[in-house]
């Protein structure tokens, strides 16, 4: 019996899931404010510029020649162009101290002008799994997940981004872990997330109202 | 009553139509709504975790790159909403249901044999590890095909007939004398 014969369920199973499964497809109605704070919220996503933001994060050949269009505000759009310089002038962007036990980096190179590789590191000696979540994979804890590298406790991988600010965090044993070296950001439902800028500096993160770490 | 299509929709909103969003997750809403709902064991997490998963949508709608799938799109967002939701807050005090306000709007209203049978199933979905809880629920809750489950998850046909017949055996296992088997 091959595996699709085994993992196959018995017209007897099937009955009794579907007699489980009956009660549970009542139509559960949330609170009537639902609809409207979903759209209020989707309103203020959309006045605030953060809707759509414009980076297009795609996969398949061509993207690494392909330019981008980033929608920022106009003090946004000075700082990233003050970072850009800094970045030119430097070559290199490192944020964190990476000396510390149990910390966390995030190394950018510059590869094209518009695209950066950029290194995300997770330093857990208890860890037997880390994933990489954030607003560019979807926040999926699937999409990215870490490898070991070698060196006890740490992990990392690899991701190319275009220029703009993203929101991530770490998923390690089940936890949300942010990354304490990096700026953060809370939003609508409290949750707190590391904020990294591709192409500026996380100095330019007070004009965007993020909390910028010391 | 809207007409129009998710495609045609997708299109307005991304011309700026903010409300045509409104119209689509109208659409769409009642079966994310059953499904976080089943997936979370709280209607207000449940409402929590949705109205991130449809904000994120709403700022990723550029990437839907197959508007006519749009709701295959969407529910792949929820269900990863879902997950991430589920591993911030503490599993341990919410595996299974101890707070009866939760319960209570977790479950129906109606406190007759219905209702208890329902607060048993709940329960017993909730004691399923996440992965064997989402197969069922969108297996035999849903009603999707394995092959619109691969899509919407991102796994293998063949594992997530694993994850079903895994959650079956021990749905039946926690909940004998409560659902009849025969």
């Amino acid at each position: 019996m091959d595996e699709d014969e085994r993992n196959s369920l018995t017209p007897d199973e099937t009955a009794f899931a579907k007699r489980v499964a009956d009660p549970l497809r009542r139509a559960d109605v949330f609170d009537a404010s639902f609809d409207e704070r979903l759209i209020q919220a989707v309103r203020m996503t959309a006045q605030s510029g953060s809707g759509g933001v414009g980076v297009r994060i795609a996969s398949g050949p061509g993207w690494w020649r392909e330019p981008r269009t980033v929608r920022v505000s106009p003090l946004a759009g000075f700082g990233i162009a003050a970072g850009f310089a800094a970045l030119v002038a430097l070559g290199t962007l490192e944020v964190a101290n990476a000396r510390r036990a149990n910390t966390h980096s995030v190394v950018i190179r510059q590869v094209r002008d518009t695209v950066h590789v950029v290194r995300f590191v997770f330093r857990d000696s208890n860890a037997r799994a880390v994933a990489l979540v954030g607003d560019f994979n979807g926040w999926s804890a699937e999409a990215t997940p870490l490898e070991p590298t070698g060196v006890d406790g740490v992990w990392a991988v690899t991701v190319p981004l275009a220029r703009g600010r993203y929101e991530y965090a770490f998923v390690s044993g089940g936890a949300w872990r942010t990354d304490p070296t990096s700026p953060s950001s809370r939003d609508d439902f409290d949750t707190e997330s590391s904020v990294l800028f591709v192409g500026s500096t996380p100095c330019d993160a007070a004009q965007s109202g993020t909390r910028c770490s010391t | 009553m809207e007409r129009r299509s998710d495609a045609t929709l997708v299109a307005s909103v991304l011309a700026g139509d903010t409300d045509s969003f409104g119209a689509l997750i109208r659409r769409h809403r009642d079966a994310y709504t059953r499904f976080a709902v089943r997936m979370l064991g709280s209607v207000s997490d449940a409402d929590d975790a949705l109205q991130g998963a449809f904000i994120r949508a709403f700022r990723a709608l550029r990437t839907c790159q197959q508007p006519e799938f749009f709701r295959t799109w969407l529910y792949r967002i929820v269900i990863n909403e879902c997950r991430t939701f589920a591993a911030k807050r503490n599993r341990r005090e919410r595996r299974l249901v101890r707070d009866e306000d939760a319960l209570a709007h977790a479950v129906a209203a109606d406190p007759g044999e219905a209702g208890a049978i329902e607060e048993d199933i709940q329960r017993a979905l909730l004691q399923l590890v996440p992965e064997q809880r989402q197969a069922f629920l969108l297996k035999f809750v849903e009603e999707m095909s394995y092959e619109e489950m691969a899509a919407v998850t991102g796994e293998g046909i063949s594992a997530l007939k694993m994850r079903v017949k895994r959650a079956c055996e021990r749905l039946r296992e926690l909940l004998e004398g409560v659902v009849h088997h025969g």
